[in-house]
This record gives C-alpha cells, sequence and structure tokens, in this order.
C-alpha cells in the first residue's frame, strides 16, 4: 500500500481535486445562473412593462343598452393584446364588474404601436344597463397588467 | 497516504476554486447589467413617448358639407410642436361613438406643425349625414384626441371638383379623351360617306369635306349643356389662317348637346358655321396643324337655373395634312 501510494503522483491529486471541486462547484452554479436568471427575466419584464402604453380613446356606452364599445390604441412600442375590462360608476356605487375574455370580442387580438384595437361588448353581455346621466368609470387591462382609464357619461 | 497528498494540493484547490468563482460573478455581473441596460433603455423610451405626446395637439378646423348634407371633407390643424399623424375619425351623435375610418389607410395623413390636413370622406365609407348634435373627434397615432372645438361648417363644395387632375392638361368640366380621335369624310351637305369609315384623326391624306369626332367626359358635378357654337379649329403651324368646324349637336332643333356629370360623349363637328347646314373643307396641304376645341353653353344648377359656360381645350396631338 505504501508503495502504492508513493505512486499517486501530485498531478494525479491535483486532477482528483478539480474533479471533486467541479462536482461540487455544479449545484452551487445552477444555483446561481437560476437567481441571476430570474433577476434578469424581472428586468426584461419590467422593460416590456415599462414600454407597454395602452390608451382608451373612446367608448360609445349609451343609456338604456346592455352593449357597449372601446376603442382602445397602442402607443407603446410592445405589441399588446386586452385581457381584463373593469367597468363601474364613477361615485363607486353600483359594485364593479369585471370582464375577462371570452365575455367581449377583441379585434385584432394584438396590435403593434399606433393601432387601434375594439373591445365589442354586445347586449347582454355587459351584465348591466347604464343608467341614464350617470358616469362610468372604464379601464383596460393588457395581458401585462398596462391599463388606461376612461370616464363616460352615459 | 493519499489525504496527505490533498493536503498539499491545497493551493490548486484554492487556484481552481477562485477561478470558477470568478467566472460565475463575472457570468452573473454581466447579465444582470444587461438587463439592467435593458429596463433602463424601455423605461427611457417611455419617457420618451410621453414627452412627445405632451407635445402633440390637434384641433378640429372645418367640416365640409356635400349638397345631400353629408360630411364630404374634415379639416385638422396641427397646433402642437411635433408631427401628428391623424389614425381615426369618431363620430359621437346621441351618446353612440362610432369609429367611421383611418384616414391613413386613403392618404397620407401627417401633419406638420402648424399646418393642417383636409381629409376626404372616401367613397366606400357609408355616408356621413351631418347633424348639428354630431361631433366628430380625430385622434392621431399617440393617441391624442382633437380639441372641444366647434368648427367651422361649410356647405356646399368650395374647391375644384376632385375629379380634376392637376396633373392633366384640361382646366374646366370637360376632359378630352386623346386617344379618341377621329375624322370621317362628307359630302358638302355634311352628310357622312357611306363607303368611308371613321379613321384616326391625327392624319388627313387629303383636302376635303371632313368630318371631326372627339369624345369627352363631363368631369363637373353640374350637368352642362353645349351650344350650336361650340367649334374645332385648326391652326397651321406655318400660317396664321384658322379653320373651324361647328358641332353636330345631339339635339338638332335647339342646337344643343346635353353632358351629363360622369358621362362619355362624343361630340361630332361637320358645319362651317353654327348649323349652318354646310360642310366646312379642309383646305390646307402640306402642313402641320395644331387643334383647339372651344365649347360654348350653361351648367345646370341643383336649384334649377343656369349659368353661362366657355372652356377652350388646347389639343395635345396635331393633325397633319399630306
Amino acid at each position: 500500500m505504501k508503495k502504492n501510494a508513493k505512486a499517486l503522483s501530485p498531478i494525479f491529486a491535483t486532477l482528483i481535486i478539480l474533479a471533486v471541486v467541479t462536482v461540487l462547484f455544479i449545484p452551487v452554479f445552477i444555483w446561481a445562473t437560476g437567481t441571476t436568471s430570474q433577476t434578469e427575466d424581472s428586468w426584461q419584464t419590467s422593460g416590456l412593462i415599462a414600454t407597454e402604453r395602452v390608451v382608451i380613446e373612446e367608448v360609445s356606452m349609451k343609456a338604456g343598452s346592455a352593449s357597449c364599445t372601446i376603442y382602445v390604441r397602442n402607443i407603446g412600442k410592445t405589441a399588446v393584446s386586452v385581457e381584463n375590462v373593469f367597468i363601474s360608476l364613477s361615485d363607486g356605487t353600483g359594485g364593479l364588474h369585471v370582464y375577462s375574455l371570452p365575455t367581449f370580442s377583441v379585434s385584432p387580438s394584438s396590435v403593434i404601436q399606433g393601432d387601434l384595437i375594439t373591445v365589442a361588448f354586445t347586449d347582454p353581455n355587459l351584465g348591466f344597463v347604464p343608467l341614464e346621466d350617470e358616469t362610468y368609470t372604464v379601464k383596460v387591462f393588457t395581458t401585462r397588467g398596462v391599463g388606461d382609464t376612461y370616464q363616460v357619461v352615459t | 497516504m493519499c489525504f496527505g497528498k490533498l493536503r498539499k494540493a491545497r493551493e490548486g484547490v484554492s487556484t481552481i476554486a477562485a477561478i470558477f468563482m470568478l467566472l460565475l460573478m463575472f457570468a452573473a455581473m454581466i447579465g444582470l447589467l444587461v438587463a439592467f441596460f435593458n429596463y433602463n433603455l424601455s423605461a427611457m423610451e417611455q419617457m420618451d413617448i410621453e414627452h412627445e405626446r405632451a407635445q402633440e395637439k390637434i384641433m378640429l378646423t372645418r367640416i365640409e358639407v356635400n349638397e345631400e348634407f353629408e360630411v364630404s371633407k374634415v379639416v385638422i390643424n396641427n397646433t402642437g410642436t411635433i408631427d401628428a399623424r391623424i389614425r381615426a375619425l369618431y363620430e359621437i351623435l346621441n351618446g353612440e361613438t362610432t369609429f367611421l375610418f383611418d384616414p391613413s389607410d386613403y392618404s397620407d395623413a401627417h401633419i406638420a406643425p402648424t399646418r393642417s390636413l383636409v381629409i376626404d370622406v372616401p367613397e366606400e365609407i357609408p355616408a356621413i349625414p351631418f347633424d348639428d348634435q354630431t361631433i366628430i373627434v380625430a385622434a392621431t397615432e399617440r393617441g391624442t384626441k382633437t380639441l372641444d372645438y366647434v368648427p367651422e361648417l361649410v356647405y356646399g363644395v368650395v374647391e375644384p371638383p376632385s375629379n380634376y387632375d392637376p396633373t392633366k392638361l384640361y382646366v374646366g368640366p370637360l376632359m378630352l379623351k386623346f386617344d379618341e380621335f377621329f375624322y370621317h369624310k362628307t359630302d358638302k351637305n355634311g352628310n357622312l360617306e357611306p363607303t368611308e369609315t371613321w379613321q384616326p384623326g391625327w392624319i388627313v391624306d387629303e383636302k376635303g369635306y371632313y368630318a371631326w369626332k372627339i369624345t369627352v367626359m363631363n368631369i363637373d358635378d353640374r350637368n352642362l349643356t353645349i351650344r350650336r357654337f361650340s367649334s374645332f379649329n385648326l391652326v397651321p403651324t406655318n400660317s396664321p389662317s384658322v379653320l373651324s368646324w361647328y358641332v353636330e349637336p345631339t339635339d338638332h332643333a335647339s342646337g344643343e348637346q346635353f353632358l351629363s356629370i360622369n358621362q362619355t360623349e362624343t361630340i361630332t363637328y361637320v358645319w362651317d358655321g353654327p348649323l349652318s347646314g354646310a360642310a366646312a373643307r379642309l383646305t390646307f396641304s402640306d402642313c402641320t396643324c395644331m387643334v383647339f376645341l372651344t365649347f360654348f353653353g350653361v351648367f345646370h344648377e341643383a336649384d334649377g337655373t343656369e349659368t353661362p359656360y366657355a372652356q377652350t381645350i388646347p389639343f395635345e396631338a396635331s393633325v397633319t395634312v399630306r
């Protein structure tokens, strides 16, 4: 054994050490890259959200009619899709009406900067009949949660 | 024994581990920095969008309606300090908003600062009946809408009809079809020679009695009637003399020819004087002639009245007499 042990050269020892360190390093590497990539993803998403911007141009909502059309323009750099619409009375009474696809139709489904999305609720998908001379707050949100608010008087 | 060797080589461990750690740190740092700068860039882009949007201001200054009281044109002023592009026209009536059309689909809808844009309502768009309760709203690509302002209302057409194409050589309601120009031999009483046919009018072989036929389209927005004094005139390039052929009207009794809006009609010239009964004779030879068409008549106005009308068309082509 002694003779055999002496046969272990420093080079061989270094190779073993290298292998051991590499094996030990793999989980550390995976953990570290995972953490950084999560942070990177978070920054990227934040970047997308930062350049995502929509405005509600017009809302067609008439007293006595349970239909509604919302014209939304994408003015940001990111392509957007509309996913949710909230409608409530501006004075806070009457509750919040929350809608998501496919309660309403969206045409086209996704638009680039400068283009218009038409969000349409056909009667009776609005779920309530707007009252006369009331102010409603309409909020539209994209898939990344970016939105805009518009007030319309029926 | 083995562990003794390992201990001896511990300096190697620290070096390798240090290199790995450095690589990891560099990779992580670069990744994070790139992501952060991307985010920063995005945030700045968005700030630019908001900044541009703040500079944008448009105003609807004029609405023009036609005789049917339908909106025919909309004039928008850019009162901001940045180029704007009109992307939508809306009509709001009785609380109902309707998207009319996107002007940028039909023409260049950019407006420079302090300039105006005249938007013609395209024919394929359903007519927009004007109502004093109607609000027309324009919106730009950046989502800016026209200010709440009562525009000037202009009734009727105040500019030349849109059928007028400034790139073509005509001024007036009759547009000549240059490639439909013919002659026909006649006898001295103006009767078309039965053995002859209509020939392209640019080259005439010999002297004699001829009838000329041209094709015109009434591109005005009013019907019109031309009268017997309307003529076809040849002017030789080598002589100051003029030869005239007077119109052979479709209504011979009244000496008039009715030309309705947007209709293409042929006009025939035969006579040496207004309905004289004698055919005009081509007396030039071996020359090239310029052609002038003169029209006299009346416009039929929408209210039933008549307005005098006259027009001269200098023919682009010339007649060569051999």
